[in-house]
């Protein structure tokens, strides 16, 4: 009796071992292994307006990608680490993604100073970079003197020199001014398009009438407003970033001098439609006339994702999409592309291609093959095309787009004097 | 056309120069009776703010009568708050830089939540500019320079003149010198935190139509009220209503002769200059406790 109760265990626990087996042999395979993929972003501190556009950004791309089938078979998930604005936090956390979380690449970088930063470090490490923010001439010219350390950092945002060239463009046939005076924030990126710009404008006989660099973060600029008026140009061209550089805009306009000379604005717009609209709510006509310039601006539809990318933002978020929104959407695809090109998780294979992608992105034709700048997007005519809005009652006019007359909504309106 | 340009600095700085002074003061208020540093002070500018704003568009009020009734729930919370997290710990000093920082995180990511990261503007009181002799004044700003230095300046009186005011000062010589009269040094400290975040949320207020709304504003102002602050002297009010006016003074002038960039290195080298000639600020003495 003992026995035939030892037999009937010993056929039970072959059965379910066997019927274990072949359940797992059976079913289909288990979700391999997510691909950890480093975001860094600041979100607190004067930069966390940007830091979450940014991250909004990534998110909707990965979760396409993922409802998709994800990247080899893999879904893409975040680290996310939050650099506050400060470039000793950015280096910690570029270490703790790359030593602690192991992240194959990293995304993200909001600061041209963070991003010189942190590069040495990503490249040692071979982990693949794509700086959505704060690509500037010297971090990426890093890339070409020294390819085979470097040539893990892509940059998928404007640089500042071809910043500086549609300024003057845009300035020379279309606004035509004499002179001008600069207002920028005494930042990395600020320095470099203004030394572009003011060899520029003087070949095309615009003078510089002064330049100001004010500390980020400013909280008065009576001095400016006062050199301004000193130097009467005939356009004030502002780069001092939201939300500090209302102060500055509302200093210059409640100034009876300044505030009759035309504003043009190149900063890195975050979710700034919004906040246009509740400038013009509390002052009706605050931003007539400014005409403000970017390779983003949610409305002139550069490709056939342009709107889709959108709508998808606003229906997820509630918000317009900002510049950094943008620019991490498309650095998500283009990173994903490059790993399914390349078919294996391996950074030499990857970085190449991603040196031969060719993608439409939500700013435009993504090609990491600028002429200057080994591994920046193109930021110009027919790639990521730089572009001017002007406002008129709270409502924005597609008055220029580099290389696409076809895509402006707008002539320019010469603010009345 | 240059003295023209001098005059118009002093004009707009002094206007800046009276609401840096109002920032200040209340953390001068706080250090000196109740030897804390207020690390949320710059939280709480900001959280003024927001609450004079939510009033203003919820009552349709302009921003002086927001700014009034912000002062008074913002005066309740500051009692709340010494009461809660300060009272205890306050005889020790770290423990309550990190509670104050603790509470400005808080804050500031609260202010996210709440009211969101896009800035809020804050419709002007006016837009009326007053001219004459090529120089001009914003009414707007005037009118704010106005109620931040009767607030000063009554805050100053209030100190010197009333018994409420003298046993505050008295606390700033020593707590036990103080309860040997009498004196309620617990009440004092709650009413002093309550008076500091009123004034701070005064400024925080009051500025908001001259820039934007954001979470993250307070940060840069509670780095200028430190300054404000040490220039002007520890414990004196006065000293630090003085102090907004020269750090305002500084930085405008200093922005126009010598370039932008250097207008916190000036202000920095000012802070050292004080410091070596008169160590307890400009209007600063020396306090012996008991």
């Amino acid at each position: 009796m003992k026995k035939s109760y030892l037999a009937v265990a010993i056929v039970a626990v072959v059965l379910i071992a066997a019927g274990a087996g072949a359940y797992v042999l059976l079913t289909p395979q288990a979700p391999s292994e997510p691909l950890k993929i480093g975001i860094l972003a600041s979100l607190t501190g004067p930069a966390a307006l940007d830091g979450a556009d940014l991250v909004n950004g990534h998110t909707l791309a990965a979760e396409e990608i993922n409802n998709a089938g994800g990247v080899l078979g893999r879904k893409i998930v975040f680290v996310t680490e939050d650099a506050a604005a400060s470039t000793d936090l950015a280096v910690s956390g570029v270490k703790k993604m790359i030593f602690d979380d192991k992240v194959f690449a990293i995304l993200g970088v909001q600061f041209s100073g963070m991003s010189l930063a942190v590069t040495p470090i990503v490249s040692d490490n071979k982990v693949i970079t794509i700086l959505n923010v704060g690509s500037n001439p010297a971090v990426m010219t890093q890339v070409t003197k020294q390819y085979d350390k470097f040539k893990y950092v892509f940059g998928i945002d404007q640089v500042e020199d071809h910043i500086a060239a549609a300024m003057y463009d845009f300035m020379k046939n279309v606004v035509k001014p004499k002179s001008y005076f600069l207002v920028a924030e005494d930042l990395s990126w600020t320095h470099a398009y203004a030394s572009a710009l003011e060899p520029l404008m003087k070949q095309g006989g615009i003078a510089v009438a002064g330049q100001a660099f004010p500390a980020y973060q400013a909280k008065d600029y009576s001095s400016e407003v006062e050199k301004i008026k000193l130097a009467k140009p005939d356009i004030i061209i502002i780069s001092v970033a939201p939300p500090v550089g209302y102060t500055l805009l509302k200093q210059l306009k409640a100034d009876p001098v300044t505030s009759k000379i035309p504003i043009h604005i190149e900063w890195y717009p975050g979710s700034y439609f919004d906040e246009v609209k509740q400038l013009e709510t509390s002052t009706p006509g605050f931003f007539n006339y400014i005409t403000v310039q970017s390779s983003w601006h949610p409305g002139a539809a550069l490709t056939s994702k342009t709107d889709s990318f959108v709508q998808k933002y606003q229906q997820k978020y509630s918000k317009w999409p900002g510049d950094p929104a943008a620019s991490a959407y498309d650095a998500t695809y283009a990173l994903t592309e490059a790993i399914k090109k390349a078919g294996a998780l391996d950074a030499d294979k990857v970085v190449s291609a991603l040196e031969k992608i060719d993608v439409q992105g939500a700013r435009g034709r993504i090609v990491f093959t600028d002429p200057n700048y080994v591994h920046n997007a193109r930021d110009e005519a027919g790639y990521m095309p730089h572009m001017v809005v002007q406002w008129l009652d709270g409502k924005p006019i597609y008055t220029w787009v580099q290389g696409a007359p076809n895509l402006s909504k707008g002539n320019y309106a010469k603010p009345p004097t | 056309m240059v003295i023209t340009t001098e005059l118009q600095l002093v004009i707009n700085a002094s206007m800046m120069g009276a609401v840096y002074g109002l920032n200040a003061i209340g953390l001068s208020l706080a250090f000196g009776t109740m030897r804390i540093i207020n690390i949320a002070h710059g939280a709480l500018y900001m959280l003024g703010g927001y609450v004079a704003y939510t009033v203003l568009t919820t009552l349709g009020v302009n921003i002086i009568v927001a700014t009034a009734i912000a002062m008074v729930i913002m005066f309740l919370m500051g009692l709340a708050l010494e009461n809660v997290f300060i009272e205890r710990f306050r005889s020790e000093a770290d423990a309550v830089a990190i509670i104050t920082l603790a509470l400005a995180i808080l804050f500031e990511q609260g202010a996210l939540l709440v009211w969101g990261g896009i800035p809020r503007g804050v419709p002007p009181l006016t837009t009326a500019v007053v001219e004459g002799f090529s120089l001009y004044v914003e009414v707007q700003r005037f009118i704010i320079f106005a109620i931040s230095i009767s607030l000063s300046v009554g805050l100053s009186l209030f100190l010197a003149k009333t018994k409420m005011g003298r046993a505050i000062r008295l606390v700033t010589f020593g707590e036990e010198i103080a309860k040997s009269v009498g004196i309620n040094v617990t009440r004092i400290s709650m009413l002093v935190f309550g008076l500091a975040t009123a004034l701070v949320v005064a400024a925080g207020s009051l500025s908001a139509p001259l820039s934007s709304l954001h979470p993250t504003v307070g940060w840069s102002l509670l780095l200028t009220a430190f300054i404000v602050v040490v220039i002007g002297g520890l414990e004196s009010v006065n000293g630090t209503i003085v102090a907004g006016f020269i750090y305002a003074l500084v930085e405008a002038f200093a922005g126009f002769y010598i370039g932008s960039q250097w207008k916190g290195i000036v202000a920095l080298i000012m802070v050292i200059a004080v410091l070596t000639l008169r160590p307890h600020g400009l209007l600063g003495k020396p306090v012996v406790r008991f």
